[in-house]
């Protein structure tokens, strides 16, 4: 094997391709560099009413009962177990009708605290919910990143089955 | 080692084609790719923007080179060397009980679990195959090396 020509090659095929990676995002670079990713990569630094909190912040809001519990998971999840309380929105279901996610629809006030969480590796859930959530009149959600996941790894309480099966 | 010239094509028409597609559902939305790429929770969210941003792009690139021929045998060591990073991260990820989906394939990425890295192995085999092979397979344009 020529190492060279492989190295030379390679450089090539990277050039070639980071090029117009980089010219076709410039806008998004330029959102990067100001800082709008920081905190999560699908919602922009600063989105009104939306909040990004830990464990130690859901558990005691959930103590507290401070906060609404909405599971972004899919119904078969969420009824093998999920926070005492929390409501089932699943993002599928949402997406595709969102009178799911309105206040009337969860019996809940429009400035109630909602914390949404999914399975805790796949965040992008929750962001997606929170979107239709905020349209649908909510205005202080907070979205728990660790998720269902991390909430029974830490031993916290769970509930299992739905009401809507 | 496989020297039929037939396979060989073959072989780098399905890594070089499952890679155009995966890169081409990237592409369209950079950042959906970005996040899946947090969600692995190994990298920071500057490392997994730009991952998102460019990784899609050398796929696409090597992809569309080793169906063509030009450079296949450094194209079939990139793919190789993916494919062997995503086995590897997903085996890991299995491993912390992370529950992710793959991020493979855009909105339509399945969950990271064995059947991926399975999947990952037989793509990963036929890469190496045209990259070790000292056949010259059908190519579309470029000389024979």
């Amino acid at each position: 094997m020529d190492l060279k020509k492989t190295g030379k090659e390679l450089a090539a095929i990277v050039l070639i391709a980071f090029v117009p990676a980089v010219l076709l995002n410039l806008g998004l670079i330029r959102r990067q560099l100001r800082g709008d990713f920081d905190e999560s990569l699908l919602l922009p630094a600063g989105t009104p009413g939306v909040a990004f909190i830990g464990l130690a912040e859901a558990g005691d809001l959930f103590q507290s009962g401070a906060a609404f519990f909405v599971d972004s998971r899919p119904l078969d999840e969420y009824a093998e177990g999920h926070v005492p309380g929390a409501a089932s929105v699943p993002l599928k279901e949402a997406s595709e009708n969102t009178a799911l996610a309105t206040p009337e629809a969860l019996d809940v006030v429009p400035n109630r605290t909602l914390i949404v969480y999914c399975n805790g590796g796949d965040c992008r859930t929750s962001v997606l919910l929170t979107r239709i959530l905020r349209e649908a009149g909510f205005s202080d959600i907070k979205i728990f990143l660790g998720g269902w996941a991390e909430w029974r790894a830490a031993g916290f309480p769970a509930e299992v089955g739905s009401d809507k099966e | 080692m496989i020297r039929n010239r037939a396979v060989l094509f073959a072989f780098s028409l399905i890594v070089g084609g499952v890679f155009v597609w995966a890169a081409v559902l990237k592409i369209r939305d950079p950042l959906a790719f970005a996040q899946n790429i947090a969600n692995y929770r190994i990298v920071c969210n500057l490392i997994a923007f730009w991952i998102g941003l460019l990784l899609p792009w050398l796929e696409l690139a090597a992809g569309v080179f080793l169906i063509v021929g030009l450079w296949r045998r450094t194209s079939a060591l990139l793919l190789s060397t993916m494919l062997a990073g995503f086995i590897v991260l997903v085996a890991v990820t299995m491993v912390r009980g992370i529950d992710v989906d793959c991020g493979c394939f855009g909105s339509l990425s399945g969950k990271a679990n064995l059947g991926l890295i399975i999947q990952d192995a037989v793509l990963l085999f036929m890469s190496l195959t045209v990259f070790l092979s000292k056949a010259d397979p059908i190519r579309l344009i470029g000389k024979k090396s």
